[in-house]
């Protein structure tokens, strides 16, 4: 190859869009660590078997041996047990592991209801003005002031822990969607005034015809980036009802006692929450019950706000470039 | 063929006739009131088998139907329970604005002044430095937080000083106002974190602006350039910063509250939902009322924000001037 086909070839490869994607990932990296981050989180909860050390549900046994001295469960972060075990001596890396599935679909699964809700209310409201419009945008305004935690704690432990995800899922989704409502009611009344959507009404498209070439386009960007500090605000939410105790798998009912932590759970399904559940006062006694699915959590949600935050500087960079 | 008998025939068919139309004229709107009046009663037979079927038989809507008559009862006689809870809600008030006040207070007496550093030395590591332990600050789960500051207070403090600032079990104890400074820190680790970022980003473009620059090359001197031309423009971003931070703070509250085991509201209203207050209480009203007040400050506040807003910053002063 001579000197002009390499340099064609090169500049060729540095016009390609992956090459362009990869220069601008390569510049931003707080994409690149949020991306790391939960890649790791998605490795663990997609093929938890591969990653895992030992079986979730497994026993160790009554005793054992740690640090010159005998000791019972549960046992301490060490070599046989890099985050500790839990009272019935299950490891508690392989239990995060494991229930980092069921977590993150419970998380992704209300963030998608939210904004499913406050999209489809702010389109409405984009749409439909009137009373329609105002009806909506007041429903929003009254649903952002209920706090979140507080109507899903009410609401789960009113109805039963034990009723599963569904309940989990509308408890935890239907507060919180307010700001979609706004972001999508005025994301679409921007987009509704500019040049190209007056045109795309002037030859006659039908509204499906616009939301699918113009509106849904046009619209993600902004929504994308929002959308993974949702699913960071629904696992926060997640962590702080388990903290409480109240978890997916709960067999009972929420007491004061397992409230206050003075009595721990035997939890059947590995789930971050549910790890978490009753472990307020273990934190003097067994620290790593506590820390270890409190980290886990936290590493999750400063990856997807770092991820969110990442993507929203590389879409703005974009957007800058084709300006 | 007329056989001449016709004739009377004819006519008493005529007459026949007529006598019928004269009894259905007369006779037909009584039938018809008549059966107007047994579809009604038949109308309202269903509507009372359907309405006790669903009521008696059906357990669910029996519930929804009973649930909505009691809700309607509750509302009318809302206002005489509130005698009943007047103590436990103030009290429980009371404890909670303390130390949302001095959460709010130590978040901007630390974050105004080290975002503003940051802001105007962008450049400067220290200010790179805070600005991601601002992020952290803000994505950080509360839960997390109270438990590493338990932690400190509880292991470290404790043995150094021999004070004990957090109580973690007792409810009965008189008020400490030691008891405040471990809750108000953790609440204050948000609003640090938020003040810290939004006022970091007002003075980076404060300083970018034309003014400023100008005012620089006219030669005048640093300190001047930062108190008069930038912190003008910075402070109502603070200002404005006071609903979101208390929202913020709002949020942790119950969590916060829970866990360093201090009577406020949010801890009232866990303990409301699940053990329910003493005998003789409602309890729907007294979470109602814990809700309202919390509701209630956080609208107050608001409005105060707005009306200081309107008073101190010279733009809107003048603006409303013009107006």
């Amino acid at each position: 190859m001579n000197s002009a086909e390499t340099l064609a070839g090169g500049a060729a490869f540095r016009r390609s869009p992956s090459w362009r994607l990869l220069r601008r990932t390569a510049g931003n990296p707080t994409l690149i660590l949020g991306t790391a981050i939960l890649l790791a989180v998605l490795a663990a909860a997609l093929t938890p078997s591969a990653v895992a050390p030992r079986n979730p549900e497994a026993r160790g046994p009554a005793m054992q041996e740690i640090g010159g001295q005998w000791m019972a469960p549960p046992y301490p972060p060490g070599p046989i047990y890099p985050l500790g075990t839990d009272p019935q001596a299950r490891d508690l890396l392989s239990r995060l592991i494991y229930g980092a599935r069921t977590t993150f679909v419970i998380a992704l699964a209300v963030a998608l209801f939210r904004i499913v809700l406050g999209v489809g209310l702010g389109w409405v409201a984009a749409y439909y003005p009137g009373n329609v419009r105002r009806n909506a945008l007041l429903l929003a305004s009254v649903s952002a002031t209920i706090p979140s935690l507080l109507f899903a704690y009410l609401v789960i432990v009113t109805v039963g822990p034990t009723r599963g995800p569904i309940l989990f899922i509308l408890a935890m989704g239907l507060t919180g969607w307010a700001p979609w409502t706004q972001l999508a009611y005025s994301g679409i009344q921007r987009i509704r005034s500019e040049e190209y959507m007056l045109a795309s009404q002037a030859i006659g498209s039908t509204r499906w015809s616009q939301a699918r070439y113009y509106l849904l386009p046009n619209l993600l960007p902004a929504l994308i980036p929002v959308a993974a500090a949702e699913a960071a605000a629904s696992l926060l939410l997640l962590a702080e009802l388990g903290f409480l105790g109240i978890f997916l798998g709960a067999t009972r009912q929420v007491t004061m006692s397992s409230l206050l932590g003075g009595e721990q759970p035997i939890l059947v399904l590995p789930e971050w929450g549910a790890m978490l559940a009753g472990t307020r006062l273990e934190i003097f006694n067994w620290w790593w019950l506590t820390v270890m699915p409190a980290l886990a959590f936290a590493l999750a949600i400063f990856g997807l706000h770092l991820l969110g935050d990442g993507l929203r500087e590389a879409l703005e960079i974009d957007q800058g470039r084709r300006g | 063929m007329d056989d001449g008998s016709s004739g009377p025939s004819i006519a008493r068919a005529r007459r026949l006739r007529a006598s019928a139309q004269a009894w259905a004229h007369a006779w037909l709107p009584v039938l018809r009131r008549g059966g107007q009046v047994l579809l009604s009663l038949l109308t309202v037979i269903f509507a009372a088998s359907l309405c006790s079927f669903i009521t008696i038989n059906q357990p669910i809507l029996r519930v929804i139907y009973d649930g909505v008559a009691s809700f309607l009862d509750f509302l009318i006689h809302l206002g005489s329970f509130w005698s009943d809870v007047e103590d436990l809600v103030i009290s429980a008030y009371w404890h909670s604005l303390l130390v949302l006040a001095l959460g709010i207070g130590v978040g901007l007496l630390l974050g105004v002044p080290i975002g503003f550093a940051a802001g105007i030395k962008p450049h400067w590591l220290a200010s790179k430095l805070l600005r991601f332990l601002s992020y952290i600050g803000t994505t950080a789960p509360s839960f997390l937080v109270a438990l590493f500051v338990m932690i400190f207070f509880v292991l470290y403090v404790l043995p150094l000083t021999g004070v004990r600032f957090i109580l973690l079990s007792s409810q009965s104890e008189a008020f400490d106002p030691r008891r405040l400074i471990p809750i108000a820190l953790t609440l204050a680790v948000r609003p640090v974190a938020y003040f810290t970022s939004a006022v970091a980003a007002a003075s980076r473009d404060a300083s970018s602006r034309d003014y400023v620059r100008t005012a620089r090359s006219k030669g005048l001197g640093e300190r001047l350039v930062v108190f008069r031309h930038i912190w003008p423009n910075v402070w109502p971003v603070a200002l404005d910063g006071i609903p979101a931070a208390l929202l913020f703070s709002i949020s942790s509250l119950p969590i916060v509250e829970f866990v360093f085991n201090w009577p406020g509201v949010g801890q009232q209203l866990l303990f409301g939902i699940v053990a329910r207050p003493p005998p003789g209480i409602p309890a729907a009203a007294y979470v109602s009322f814990l809700l309202a007040s919390i509701g209630i400050t956080y609208v107050l506040v608001g409005l105060a924000v707005d009306y200081l807003r309107a008073r101190a910053d010279p733009r809107q002063a003048a603006r409303r001037r013009d107006e």
